[in-house]
């Protein structure tokens, strides 16, 4: 008996939409039925001159968008193109008369429209001459929309974005301006404090949700029941750090093929009795290539290149393109961006425990007082031929190194490292860190050393300003000049002799630039 | 009027008696229209039936619904219940047995008494469609589909047409008259003034002007000359920079002929050129110029206040019969002026207040969301009279007693917009169907229209978020309870995460466990979504890890959504943390969350 009123409702869907654009069919997006359905009827009805799709990102947003206002006769604007209000203006001036940018005008567009005022002004006269919808499918549904594509960098023109949520001059026009963008409202507020536009919000994917638009992804011929099993525990492990789907279905589209090639190889079926075989293989995939797939360590193609030859964990989770990663730094460069993440990592205090050359026995080598490694349990201290009065002066300092750190156990001074970052350091302690840690090749090259001292101070400089260049050293003050990196790059205005700089290079990226040269960093560290 | 009130009384009586009945009826009809239509729910509604027949009882416990007692007059309102009564008649004899004890008092009533025509006609209408619904037999449904769409778009046009001529805003009649006076003046006698109308946005002020402009039209325009004066219309959003104004009065003059190249002309020179070549011609040279600048404050942000003091200054040497009608938000206009600008402006400020007492507020907001009745004649399809009375009797209803007055309340106490009001129904009017065919608001849906008023907290994508982009909001908010850092940077948040939340004496920790890059990447989604940004500019000169970031909304509404999600998470009717799945919306992942955001406060 629910016939009539089941009934009813194509008939309403129908005659609501005439001859005009279909509604999109809401099995294409699942989940999102409630918004297709709201912008179906906005789009049938006078809609509001403003209206604000948000959402978190990969919630199908412009998706829906672009099913619901189909581009020919809805203009569709990605603002991260926009790098001047004009392109706004043109292309979606362009869009409404049906201009396309061709070789024969001259890819001009059908309008020049610098300003706001000039697109109020043409949009009012288009439609007045009535132009504005060329191929209209007649007055069943007059207006039309602009779906503006992450709005929330149009927040870089505040002249135009104002009058655009306003909808200044738009008010008579059946023209109405839909704003995509991943940001809520509040982030928009200050552009239009007094006007509220009609919000639309896509809520985010639930888990069932987005296993059913992943499993739409199954390959063609693949059992659909056995690429969803595929999809649970894909989704089990990666859900947790990142919900986003397109990066849930970039790493489906990479981590099947290996399910499938197990499988070609004879080591397993698709059987149930075999999944749990299969599980086994998939973790080690999913541990040890999976984050390297996830944070882009590996790209796709090196993935291509590597997946086929690997067949355990250990080979994929070893490094493939090393050259990428590792700088290709002369050998005392790599010294010198070693001597500055000491400098930036250690207090100046502790410098003359660290590097001062308390005998002939020492040689070379300057002495670790408080080398714990960071936590790596190293406890490399001693040892090293100490004298009497340095041995006791050196457990001193370390024991008040430590009451202090216990002292601030649970205050802000335990976070003090990880909030201040690198140290700034005067140009004269790098150099004087350098020329004691660095090898000293007098040892075994006789008079060399002396040498150093003149020519080498030079190209010493060179190498600084070469870091400083490649942002691996930061300025943080003199120098004279400007801040920028080109005043940085550009050397004139760079003054070395009161440069005040900072070590730019994270901890995992100093330690593989000193095992290049092998050189034990963490004994030079002091913790906390 | 003895007889007549006590008709009324028993029309209230069968009213609130159909009124509990439609809603015992529309809730079956929802329970209907939930479970799948198998055959044992069916009967099952049907043999429950709803206390359809009045309960006395019932009806008088309830206190009888205020009416406003003259709407219109007797006799108008009286014919119109009675040609109404007809097809009502009609609908309630098909809606089915059940229902006709009710019906027929209702129509009784609706017929002895014109006041409750609308009422009963919503209760008739409700009843039938709950029975149509329902699936019990009925030849014709009582609300086309057609009939819903013509109410949807006669609403929508009202809501979104912007300037409504519907709802006049009759606080204004003093600024009306002052304006009106001002017009005539200046197309009477040549008289130049200037005046700034202040206002809420919303209050009507352009309303008023284009009421005003067009009466005076009206009254003054000839055969040979339509329009008694020149209007110029500049918006000070987008034409508030001397090029743009010039060009924009350029082109409302029909100017571009003579004046081709106005780049690169001063302002001053560019009126002057404009205002002689005005006096070349013939045909217009004697009309006076209307100025209606909006937002006019936005010129005085321009340097020099190059065209205010130069219209300011017209209108006091009086070179040209000239009216500068300024609309503004703020009242303090005058301030922003220029000592020059100021001594020139004739000081005539009218403020047009929005509302000043709640019933003309809602009165207000309820004009434009009930369709025009008797129904417009207009081509085509014409909405059915009966149907028309019984939505514009739920708007009003839902106004009055429903959700809707909370919103529009709200509203009225905040910032005086009808616009927010009419927007956060803009949803329900999109819902309305044939099942549905009246204005039903149930509550302040989330994310829609007045979000931005009342449930600011909600709008934050916390729910978006991945458990470990979570933790990382939970750490850093750790930093804020016990170290006091305000301020936070990749590396701190990673200590916290890596010390503190890893430590957690948890079964199932080693899910949450991830290589530094994976977490920053989940850092750098929470800088995306801009929950998070940084502290201050010159943090982008700092190593990526070490930059300082600082919350962008109020943290400790972190402690609120966790604790509340917990709390969702173990009620029954939580769909996401049925799933059993790990990671958002599992119980599992939740009670982690909880748990570290308990214990780190």
């Amino acid at each position: 008996m629910d016939a009539p009123s089941d009934a009813m409702l194509p008939s309403a869907a129908a005659t609501a939409a005439g001859p005009a654009t279909p509604p999109p069919p809401c099995d294409l997006f699942p989940g999102r039925e409630a918004e297709i359905n709201t912008l179906t009827q906005l789009a049938q009805l006078p809609a509001p001159k403003t209206i604000f799709v948000t959402g978190p990102p990969a919630s199908g947003k412009t998706a829906v968008c672009r099913a619901v206002f189909p581009e020919p006769r809805h203009p569709h604007v990605d603002a991260a193109r926009l790098h001047v209000p004009r392109l706004l203006f043109e292309s979606t001036l362009d869009a409404l008369v049906g201009h396309t940018l061709t070789a024969e005008n001259g890819y001009a567009p059908a309008y020049r429209c610098e300003t706001m005022a000039d697109w109020i002004f043409l949009l009012g006269r288009l439609h007045a001459e009535n132009r504005l919808m060329p191929g209209a499918s007649g007055a069943s549904e007059p207006q039309r929309f602009i779906v503006v594509d992450n709005a929330h960098l149009l927040r870089n023109f505040p002249d135009v974005l104002t009058p655009l949520l306003r909808a200044s001059g738009r008010e008579a026009l059946p023209l109405s301006l839909v704003f995509v963008t991943h940001l809520p409202w509040s982030r928009f507020m200050a552009f239009s404090p007094d006007v509220t536009p009609l919000i639309v919000p896509f809520t985010a994917y639930t888990a069932e949700q987005r296993l059913a638009i992943m499993a739409r992804d199954c390959p063609p011929g693949e059992d659909p029941e056995f690429y969803t099993w595929f999809l649970h525990i894909l989704h089990d492990v990666f859900c947790v750090p990142c919900t986003d789907l397109n990066e849930l279905r970039y790493l489906a589209s990479l981590l099947f093929p290996q399910l499938q090639a197990c499988i070609a190889s004879g080591a397993a079926t698709r059987e149930p009795s075999d999944r749990p075989k299969l599980f086994r293989h998939l973790g080690a995939c999913q541990h040890a290539a999976g984050e390297r797939l996830w944070t882009r360590e590996l790209s796709r193609t090196e993935w291509a290149q590597l997946a086929p030859a690997a067949t355990g964990a250990a080979e994929m989770a070893a490094p493939v393109s090393t050259g990428r990663r590792l700088l290709p730094l002369p050998y005392d460069t790599k010294f010198l961006l070693l001597a500055a993440y000491l400098a930036s990592a250690n207090p100046p205090k502790l410098d003359a425990h660290f590097y001062t050359r308390s005998g002939p026995e020492d040689g070379a080598r300057p002495r670790a007082l408080t080398g714990r490694g960071r936590g790596r349990g190293r406890g490399s201290r001693g040892g090293r031929g100490r004298g009497g009065t340095d041995a006791a002066r050196g457990a001193g300092d370390h024991a008040a190194v430590a009451a202090a750190a216990a002292a601030a156990a649970s205050t802000l001074a335990q976070m003090a490292p990880h909030a201040r970052g690198p140290r700034a350091f005067p140009l004269e302690r790098l150099l004087a860190i350098f020329h004691a840690i660095v090898p000293a090749r007098g040892t075994k090259r006789g008079v060399a050393g002396g040498v150093r001292s003149s020519a080498g101070a030079v190209s010493t400089h060179a190498q600084v300003a070469l870091l400083i260049a490649l942002r691996l050293l930061l300025r943080a003050g003199g120098g004279g000049g400007g801040t920028g990196p080109g005043a940085a790059v550009g050397g004139a205005a760079l003054r070395l002799d009161d440069v005040r700089l900072k070590c730019n290079v994270p901890y995992e990226l100093a330690r593989e630039v000193s095992a290049s040269v092998s050189f034990d960093l963490d004994i030079y560290l002091v913790d906390g | 009027m003895g007889v007549c009130a006590d008709a009324v009384v028993v029309a209230d009586a069968g009213a609130d008696a159909g009124a509990d009945a439609g809603a015992e009826a529309d809730a079956a009809a929802v329970v209907a229209l939930v479970t799948p239509p198998t055959r044992a729910a069916r009967p099952r509604a049907m043999l429950t039936p709803p206390p359809l027949a009045p309960l006395p009882s019932a009806a008088s416990a309830r206190p009888p619904r205020r009416r406003k007692p003259a709407e219109a007059s007797p006799a108008s309102t009286h014919k119109k219940a009675r040609r109404d009564a007809s097809p009502r008649r009609g609908a309630a004899d098909r809606s089915g047995a059940s229902h006709a004890p009710t019906a027929d008092e209702a129509i009784a009533a609706a017929a002895t008494t014109a006041d409750a025509a609308a009422a009963t006609d919503a209760e008739t209408d409700c009843a039938a469609g709950a029975a149509d619904a329902r699936g019990e037999p009925a030849a014709r449904p009582p609300v086309t589909a057609d009939q819903v769409r013509l109410v949807q778009q006669t609403v929508m046009a009202q809501i979104t047409g912007g300037r409504g001529d519907a709802t006049p805003n009759v606080l204004a009649d003093q600024a009306t008259a002052v304006i009106h006076d001002i017009l005539e003046h200046v197309v009477r006698d040549g008289e130049s003034n200037s005046i700034v109308l202040t206002g809420p946005v919303g209050s009507g002020k352009r309303t008023l002007v284009d009421r005003c402009l067009a009466t005076v039209t009206a009254a003054y325009g000839t055969p040979t000359t339509p329009k008694p004066f020149l209007l110029i219309r500049l918006r000070g959003l987008v034409e508030a920079d001397a090029r743009a104004s010039v060009v924009a009065i350029v082109r409302q003059l029909h100017l571009e002929q003579q004046i081709t190249e106005i780049a690169n002309v001063a302002f001053a020179e560019a009126l002057h050129t404009i205002l002689a070549l005005i006096k070349q011609g013939n045909d217009r040279a004697h009309l006076p110029l209307v100025f209606v600048v909006e937002d006019i404050s936005a010129f005085a942000d321009q340097p020099r206040q190059m065209l205010l003091y130069n219209l300011f200054d017209l209108v006091q040497s009086r070179a040209a019969p000239l009216v500068l009608i300024g609309t503004d938000i703020r009242t303090d206009f005058v301030e922003s002026l220029e000592k020059r600008v100021k001594s020139r402006f004739s000081h005539r400020m009218v403020s047009v207040p929005a509302a000043t007492d709640s019933v003309t507020f809602l009165d207000r907001v309820r004009k434009r969301l009930c369709v025009p009745e008797p129904p417009a004649p207009g081509a085509g399809l014409a909405l059915d009279p009966a149907y028309a009375a019984a939505y514009n009797a739920s708007v009003r209803d839902a106004l009055e007693h429903g959700a809707l007055r909370a919103t529009a309340m709200a509203v009225f106490s905040s910032s005086q917009r009808p616009h927010d009001v009419w927007t956060a129904c803009i949803p329900s009017v999109l819902a309305l169907s044939p099942q549905q065919p009246l204005l039903t608001v149930t509550a302040p849906s989330p994310g829609a229209g007045l979000h931005a008023l009342s449930a600011l907290p909600t709008m934050l994508p916390l729910d978006a978020l991945a458990p470990l982009e979570s933790v990382l909001l939970l750490a850093a908010r750790y930093l804020a309870v016990v170290h006091q850092c305000a301020d936070f940077s990749f590396e701190m948040v990673h200590h916290i995460y890596k010390t503190q939340f890893l430590k957690l004496r948890r079964a199932n920790m080693a899910v949450w466990r991830f290589k530094k890059a994976v977490v920053r990447k989940a850092f750098d989604r929470l800088v995306l979504l801009e929950l998070i940004g940084l502290s201050d500019a010159a943090q982008l000169k700092q190593p990526k890890a070490f930059r300082l970031y600082a919350f962008m909304f109020y943290w400790p509404e972190l402690d609120a959504h966790y604790l509340r999600r917990r709390r969702g998470g173990a009620g029954p009717a939580d769909g996401p943390a049925a799933s059993g799945l790990p990671g958002t919306g599992s119980s599992e992942g939740d009670d982690v969350l909880a748990l570290w955001c308990r214990q780190s406060s």
